[in-house]
C-alpha cells in the first residue's frame, strides 16, 4: 500500500465526520421524527461528561459515547483530533486556505513549553467543575461546534437563502424551485439568534489563529485535547523512525501541523501527533511508519513535558481554586437577570447552570428561534446558556422540542401534558404603553393569542375592555410579548423569575389584575 | 423540460440585476385591486350531517352547481382556519374533513390546482400538523403549502373606512377562486370569529395592528378580497376561550355547515347557532351600514339539506 493513501483516508475520515456531524445539527429541527441520536455530538466527549458530573455531583449515564472515545485513545492516543473531530477538520480546511493563498512556508519555529497552556486549562476546568461551575463547554469542541452551527451559522445560511431564494422568484422559470426550497428550508421565522455575534468570532478568531500556527486551537488551547493527552500518554500506537533509513532532512518535521516530530525527524511527541498520516509519505526513504509498539524517545527536554511541570500544575490549581469561589458570587445563583427565561423542563437555576454544556442543541431545535445564548444575564459563568428571548420567538405551548435534545438533562424531558402546566415566567403589562390602557384604542391581541385555558389574559373593564393578566393561569410562554403590536418592546413583558415579581390592586387570591417588579438582586 | 444552464443563468443573472436596479416592488403588480364584486345573492344553504362530501354537493347544486363559480383551469383557493396548534377536536382550527371534501369538490369541476394554506397564529408546521389539515387536505389533491410572509404584495382598498392599504399574499392575487372555509368561534374582541375574520389569514402584515377598529378593517378587506364562496363549519363550535380554546368544555357538536356565496350572510346567520342576532356582531353591523352583502335574516333564502 503506497504511504500517501493514509493521509487519504484520514481526509475521508475527516469529510464523514464533519459532513455528519453538520448533517445530524441541520437535522435537530421539528418534528425530530428520524429518530436520530440528536444530542449525541456533546455526550462523546470525556472532559464535558467529567466536568458535567463532577459539577451537578451525579453520574449521568448519557455520557456513555466518551467511553468509546475513552478506549479509543488508550488504544490509538489522539486519533480523535486528527480524524473524527469537527473543529479540527475546519481547522485543517482553514490552514489549507492560509497556506495556500498567503504561501505561508510550513516550517514554524515554536516555542515547546506553550504546549503546556491547554493542559493549565484543563487543570483550571476540572478546579472549577469541581465547585459546581462546569466551563468545560466554553472550549470543548464538541459543545463548541454545535453551539455555533446552531446560533451563528445555520440562521446565516438560512438567511442567505431567503434572500436567494427571493431573488430567484421574480425570475418565472425559477419561481418554482425558489419556493420549494422556501417552503422546506425557510418556511418561518428566519432571522439572527441574539448571541450570534459573539460565538461566531470564536469560531473565526480560532480559524484565523492558523495564521500564527496550523492548528493553533489545537495545540495550545484545547481542553479536551488535553484530556486526550493524558489519557492517551501510554497508548501502544505510534509513529516509529527507522533510524537508519532517516536522513535527517526534515521534511517529515516541516510537514507536521501539530509540530509534534522533534529533533531533524527522527522524534515524537507522541502527545502532541494526532495521527494525521502527513509525514508517511513525506519522507522518500520510507523511514516512517505507524504501527503498534511505538518508540519512546529516550530522553527528549524539550518535549511536551514542561506541561507536567509541578510549579505550573500548582499554579493553575492553587489560581483556579483561589478564584472559583469568587466567581460562584457572581454566577446566576445570586445574580439572575429579572428578564432571564429559562427554557421549559429547566431545572433550579444552579443545577441547571451545573449541567448545562453550553452545546446549543436547544437553541438549534426551537421552534420559534426563541432561545438564544445568555451573555451575563446568567452571571458570569452562565456565558451561553439558553435563554428565551419572546420578543424574538416565544415558547410554543405544547412544544416539547428543546426538552428532548438536551443531553444532560439540564432541560429536562417533558411531555406534552407537563409541558402545559411548566411555569417559566410571567407575563406583565405596561399600562403606560397597552394600547388599550393608554390609547383608548381596542386591541386583544396577547389576550387572543394565549394558549392557556382558561386563558391567562382576561378582557375586562367598564367601556373599552383592557387585558389583565391572572398570575395563576399564566406559564409565561411569551406569546403575547411576541405579538404585542406596540413598536419597539412590547407593552406586555415577561419576567423569567416569577418570585420576583409582586401583584398590587384588582383583589388577591392571584387573580390580581396589574403588577410590578422589585429590582435588584437576590429574591 | 425544464431549463438549460445557459438559461439558468441568464435569467438569475435578469433577476439579479433587475432587483438591484429597480428593487422588488417594480418588478411585480404591486397595488392591484381584487377583480371581483361583492355577491348580492342572499341564498343560505344549511347542511346538518356528517357526510360532508355529499352535504356539500347537494347546497352547492341549490346554489347553481359548482361549476357555475369555478370555472375548468381555474387556480382555486381553499382557505380554511388553520391559526392554532391544537387537535381537531379542540375545536380552534377548520375541521379537516370538510377541507378535504372541498378539496375533493373542487378538483373535480376540473379546477388546475386547489391550494390550501392559512397564514397561522401558532407555529406554521405544528398548527398545519396538528390540525390535520395538511394531511388531509393533501390526501385529498391539494397543494398545501405554508404561506410565505416574504411575499406580499400591497393591495389598495379605495373605498376602506379603517385601512386603505392591505399587505396580502401574493399568491392570493394568482388565484381565480377562493372558498372560504372558516370555522365558528368565540372571539373576544369581534365577539365570533367567522368569515370575514378569517380573511385574515392571507395578510402577511403585522396583524397585530388590525385590531384596533377590527370591524371596520374586516369589512374594507373583504371588499377587495371577496371570497367566491363561502363555507362556515359549525361541526363543532367554540363558545369560550376563544379563539384558540384548549379545552374540550368549550367545543360544542353541532354538525352543521353553513354554505353560501355571500360572506356577509354566512356571517350573520351563523351568530344564530350561538344564540344572537346579526346585529350582536360588530363586523355584520358595520356591513349593513356599508351594505355590504346581505345581514338581515329576513332578507335571507334559507333552505337545509341533510345527509
Amino acid at each position: 500500500m503506497p504511504p500517501g493513501i493514509w493521509k487519504w483516508l484520514r481526509r475521508l475520515s475527516q469529510v464523514t465526520f464533519f459532513g455528519a456531524a453538520c448533517a445530524l445539527i441541520v437535522a435537530t429541527d421539528y418534528p425530530l421524527e428520524a429518530d436520530l441520536p440528536y444530542d449525541i455530538i456533546p455526550r462523546f466527549s470525556p472532559l464535558l461528561a467529567v466536568t458535567a458530573m463532577a459539577a451537578s455531583r451525579a453520574v449521568v449515564s448519557a455520557f456513555w459515547p466518551a467511553l468509546i472515545l475513552v478506549a479509543l485513545t488508550l488504544l490509538l492516543g489522539r486519533a480523535f483530533c486528527g480524524w473524527v473531530c469537527p473543529v479540527g477538520a475546519l481547522l485543517d480546511a482553514g490552514d489549507f486556505v492560509i497556506n495556500k493563498v498567503f504561501r505561508r512556508r510550513k516550517r514554524e519555529g515554536e516555542r515547546v513549553s506553550h504546549r503546556r497552556w491547554r493542559i493549565l486549562l484543563l487543570v483550571a476546568l476540572l478546579v472549577f467543575a469541581a465547585f459546581g461551575i462546569p466551563l468545560a463547554g466554553w472550549f470543548d469542541p464538541l459543545a463548541l461546534f454545535p453551539r455555533t452551527l446552531a446560533t451563528s451559522i445555520i440562521p446565516y445560511a438560512s438567511i442567505g437563502l431567503d434572500k436567494l431564494t427571493l431573488l430567484l422568484y421574480d425570475v418565472p422559470s425559477l419561481e418554482g424551485v425558489a419556493s420549494a426550497v422556501r417552503q422546506r428550508v425557510v418556511p418561518e421565522n428566519v432571522t439572527l439568534i441574539p448571541g450570534h455575534i459573539l460565538v461566531a468570532a470564536v469560531l473565526t478568531g480560532l480559524i484565523l489563529l492558523g495564521f500564527v500556527r496550523r492548528r493553533f486551537y489545537c495545540r495550545y488551547i484545547c481542553p479536551t485535547g488535553a484530556l486526550l493527552t493524558v489519557v492517551g500518554w501510554a497508548s501502544p500506537f505510534g509513529r516509529r523512525v527507522v533510524g537508519a533509513d532517516c536522513t535527517e532532512c526534515k521534511r517529515c518535521r516541516n510537514e507536521c501541523r501539530m509540530g509534534a516530530i522533534g529533533g531533524c525527524g527522527e522524534s515524537t511527541e507522541q502527545a502532541e501527533c494526532n495521527l494525521c498520516m502527513d509525514c508517511l509519505p513525506a519522507c522518500r526513504r520510507g523511514a516512517v511508519s505507524f504501527g503498534f509498539g511505538r518508540e519512546r524517545p529516550p530522553e527528549n527536554p524539550t518535549t511536551w513535558a514542561p506541561a507536567l511541570k509541578r510549579r505550573d500544575f500548582l499554579v493553575s490549581a492553587g489560581a483556579s481554586l483561589a478564584t472559583a469561589p469568587a466567581v460562584l458570587v457572581t454566577d446566576g445563583r445570586v445574580h439572575r437577570d429579572l428578564f432571564l427565561i429559562r427554557p421549559p423542563g429547566a431545572q433550579e437555576e444552579s443545577e441547571f447552570l451545573a449541567r448545562c454544556l453550553r452545546c446549543g442543541e436547544c437553541i438549534r431545535v426551537c421552534l420559534t428561534q426563541g432561545l438564544a445564548p445568555v451573555h451575563f444575564e446568567a452571571g458570569l459563568t452562565g456565558l451561553w446558556t439558553p435563554r428565551l428571548v419572546p420578543r424574538k420567538g416565544y415558547c410554543e405551548y405544547l412544544c416539547t422540542l428543546c426538552t428532548q435534545v438536551c443531553p444532560t438533562d439540564a432541560i429536562r424531558p417533558l411531555t406534552e401534558s407537563e409541558k402545559k402546566i411548566e411555569f417559566i415566567g410571567l407575563a406583565i403589562i405596561d399600562r403606560t404603553r397597552c394600547l388599550p390602557w393608554v390609547e383608548n384604542e381596542d386591541c386583544n391581541v396577547c389576550e387572543e393569542m394565549c394558549p392557556t385555558s382558561p386563558k391567562a389574559i382576561e378582557l375586562r373593564g367598564r367601556g373599552r375592555l383592557k387585558p389583565h393578566v391572572i398570575p395563576d393561569e399564566c406559564v409565561g410562554c411569551g406569546i403575547c410579548e411576541y405579538a404585542c403590536p406596540v413598536e419597539g418592546d412590547a407593552a406586555i413583558v415577561v419576567v423569567g423569575d416569577r418570585d420576583r415579581v409582586y401583584f398590587v390592586g384588582g383583589g388577591g387570591g392571584g387573580r390580581g389584575g396589574g403588577g410590578g417588579y422589585r429590582g435588584g438582586r437576590g429574591g | 423540460m425544464g431549463i438549460s444552464r445557459r438559461e439558468f443563468f441568464r435569467d438569475l443573472g435578469l433577476a439579479a440585476g433587475a432587483a438591484t436596479l429597480l428593487g422588488r416592488e417594480a418588478l411585480g403588480v404591486d397595488e392591484a385591486v381584487w377583480p371581483y364584486a361583492p355577491y348580492k345573492t342572499a341564498d343560505v344553504i344549511v347542511c346538518e350531517g356528517t357526510a360532508y362530501n355529499t352535504l356539500l354537493t347537494r347546497a352547492f347544486d341549490k346554489l347553481g352547481g359548482l361549476k357555475k363559480y369555478i370555472k375548468s383551469g381555474d387556480s382555486v383557493l381553499v382557505k380554511p382556519n388553520i391559526a392554532w396548534d391544537r387537535a381537531p377536536e379542540y375545536g380552534a382550527n377548520t375541521n379537516p374533513f370538510v377541507v378535504a371534501a372541498l378539496v375533493e369538490l373542487c378538483l373535480g369541476t376540473g379546477a388546475a390546482e386547489v391550494k390550501v394554506y392559512d397564514n397561522t397564529c401558532a407555529n406554521c408546521r405544528r398548527s398545519y400538523d396538528s390540525s390535520g389539515i395538511a394531511d388531509a387536505a393533501r390526501d385529498a389533491g391539494a397543494k398545501v403549502s405554508y404561506v410565505d410572509t416574504a411575499l406580499g404584495k400591497t393591495v389598495n382598498i379605495p373605498n376602506g373606512v379603517a385601512v386603505k392599504k392591505a399587505e396580502i399574499y401574493a399568491d392570493v392575487l394568482k388565484t381565480d377562486v377562493i372558498v372560504n372555509v372558516p370555522i365558528a368561534k368565540d372571539h373576544s374582541l369581534s365577539r365570533l370569529t367567522l368569515g370575514m375574520k378569517n380573511l385574515m389569514g392571507i395578510l402577511v402584515e403585522n396583524r397585530g395592528r388590525w385590531h384596533q377598529r377590527i370591524n371596520q378593517k374586516l369589512v374594507d378587506l373583504a371588499q377587495v378580497v371577496t371570497p367566491t364562496l363561502t363555507v362556515i363549519d359549525a361541526t363543532r363550535v367554540m363558545t369560550a376561550n376563544g379563539p384558540s380554546g384548549g379545552g374540550l368544555g368549550y367545543v360544542k357538536r353541532l354538525d352543521k355547515l353553513i354554505v353560501t356565496t355571500d360572506v356577509t350572510a354566512a356571517d350573520a346567520y351563523a351568530t344564530t347557532l350561538f344564540g344572537l342576532e346579526p346585529t350582536d356582531l360588530g363586523v355584520v353591523k358595520e356591513a349593513k351600514k356599508r351594505d355590504f352583502g346581505t345581514a338581515d335574516l329576513e332578507r335571507m333564502n334559507v333552505s337545509k339539506v341533510a345527509a
